[in-house]
């Protein structure tokens, strides 16, 4: 029994479509990647599992239970929380209070307590900074903070918005050791969307690839890093011909 | 003279800021412009009245069934005027709170008549020698009160964890969402918060103004301290309805007559004009 489905999820934005029923699993304990380009619905998928927005048709399944048109409070309790695009911090909060925030579902302040210094130990800043205001943290820090709160809440599945977005790339390569520390560790099942590729697969056991609202490939991260297609629009590696430039009249194989 | 007089506009000033700090919580978590504040006050200063003169309860008691029904009001509003309104546009919101503004004072009007009552709240009017200074001591619990209920606002946003989570949610409703804060349980809240604010400020207005169903007029003029201190800033509508408040009291005795009244609009312009975002303005909330 995968522990996340999404069977034939669509969803619009108006007259838009965004999502053109996508279906996809994810196991207990995996850490699963979705690839795509810009507009693709990457972020759509995610706010609907999280209750942000409610399909038009097709079922989420959470342990085997339905939540889609579930109240985002009720599917947090049920352990799943999203870390959004674009580092969304509790601005004038200190990042101590952050966290808590991130427990806000939770009772037992004990464990709390544990779980924050657990978190400092993944993010160690974040323990430096703990009593500055978030806003004036660094873009970097900020989304360590993110996550971190993401984790106060001891998700069963995290779902990862972006989270190399904007960030200098030595801070990018640190922030995916921390994420795997996280998936391997602890056992958090993590859900991970991303444009850049290369790193997202090199962490990830599983891939999706998205392209405007549907999934196009589905195979382990392995297969999806030799695939041609996935070398040369995802990883920008370039086949050279015969005749030594670039075949800019092929097409994806999945079209 | 003069120092009589900065005591004056100091209690009055606490009470422009009491209702200044009901438009400033609503605004900072719902983004709506309450303009019926002012008439909320005047609800809230009557059913104290109902209960101490026509129910004869002791002050304290009435007090309290006075905030207890305010905060019900406050969600019942948010619940039936504003929550169907979400996603609507600003205009509607304002309307609405205009509308509820209007009908809260005819209400009013209907139900307590259109007479000016007197009604001193238990608080009575004794002249406090302060070194060579007599003081009333109405202004003195007015000052003592505001500070009071300050604190509390400050330890409970900052120290509880209802608070904490409401706070947040002003802050950033997305993320407050993803953690798992009923945000529409928070607006509800404010929403009584705000409604009890403005009754504590209708009661101590009434020993220094008479009770009427038009007295919440008043509440318009909380509207420039409100900008004064920078729209969203709890701090700063206190400080704003104090600066106010002392500013229209001296513009009362060294300015030609009628300056008074307009004193706090005067003062209204000139910040949208020299420093719009106001003293305690906000700064920029998120890095991209």
């Amino acid at each position: 029994m995968p522990m996340l489905e999404l069977r034939n999820i669509e969803v619009s934005y108006g007259p838009v479509s965004v999502a053109k029923g996508i279906s996809f699993k994810i196991e207990k304990g995996a850490m699963v990647t979705i690839l795509g380009a810009n507009g693709a619905g990457k972020t759509t998928i995610l706010r609907t599992i999280s209750g942000l927005i409610e399909p038009e048709k097709g079922k989420v399944l959470f342990e085997d239970q339905e939540i889609q048109g579930l109240e985002p409070e009720e599917i947090v309790k049920r352990g799943i929380s999203q870390v959004p695009e674009g580092r969304e911090v509790f601005p004038d909060l200190s990042v101590h209070k952050n966290l808590m925030m991130g427990a806000f579902i939770r009772r037992d302040q004990k464990e709390i307590g544990k779980d924050i210094q657990r978190i400092f130990g993944y993010f160690p800043v974040l323990h430096q900074r703990k009593d500055q205001l978030a806003y004036t943290l660094s873009g970097g820090e900020q989304q360590m903070l993110v996550i971190g709160r993401a984790l106060a809440s001891r998700p069963k599945l995290l779902l990862l918005d972006e989270p190399s977005l904007g960030l200098a790339p030595f801070m990018v390569k640190e922030l995916f050791g921390i994420i795997k520390r996280i998936n391997a560790e602890d056992g958090t099942t993590i859900l991970l969307v991303e444009q850049n590729a290369r790193m997202a697969l090199s962490i990830a056991q599983h891939g999706y690839i998205l392209e405007v609202g549907r999934i196009v490939m589905d195979d382990t991260t392995e297969r999806l890093r030799e695939n041609e297609d996935v070398q040369e629009f995802y990883l920008g590696m370039r086949e050279e011909g015969v005749r030594g430039a670039r075949r800019w009249k092929k097409k994806k194989q999945w079209r | 003279m003069f120092i009589q007089q900065v005591i004056n506009g100091l209690a009055m000033g606490c009470i422009y800021g009491l209702v200044a700090l009901g438009f400033v919580l609503i605004y900072k978590a719902t983004e709506i412009i309450n303009f019926g504040q002012g008439d909320l006050m005047m609800i809230g200063a009557f059913l104290a009245f109902t209960c101490v003169n026509f129910l004869h309860l002791p002050f304290l008691l009435s007090l309290l069934i006075a905030l207890v029904l305010m905060g019900f009001l406050g969600k019942i509003i948010d619940r039936f005027v504003l929550r169907p309104l979400v996603g609507e546009p600003a205009f509607a919101m304002v309307m609405a709170t205009i509308a509820i503004g209007i009908l809260l004072r005819s209400l009013g009007g209907m139900i307590w008549g259109y007479d000016t009552y007197k009604f001193s709240a238990g608080i009575t009017d004794v002249p406090v020698r302060i070194g060579s200074w007599a003081v009333s001591s109405v202004n003195l619990w007015i000052m003592a009160i505001t500070v009071l209920l300050i604190i509390v606002l400050y330890f409970f946003f900052n120290k509880t964890k209802a608070g904490v989570s409401m706070e947040a949610a002003s802050q950033n409703q997305l993320a407050a969402y993803l953690m798992g804060i009923g945000v529409k349980k928070v607006f509800s809240n404010i929403w009584g918060i705000s409604a009890m604010v403005a009754a504590v400020a209708g009661i101590l207005l009434t020993p220094i103004q008479f009770l009427n169903y038009n007295m919440g007029f008043i509440g318009l003029k909380a509207f420039p301290a409100a900008v004064l201190g920078g729209f969203g800033s709890i701090p700063g509508a206190i400080v704003g309805g104090i600066i106010i408040g002392i500013s229209e009291s001296l513009a009362g005795i060294y300015l030609p007559r009628g300056f008074k009244e307009v004193f706090a609009w005067v003062i209204l312009i000139l910040v949208l004009m020299i420093r719009p975002e106001g003293l305690f303005g906000i700064h920029q909330k998120k890095r991209v």
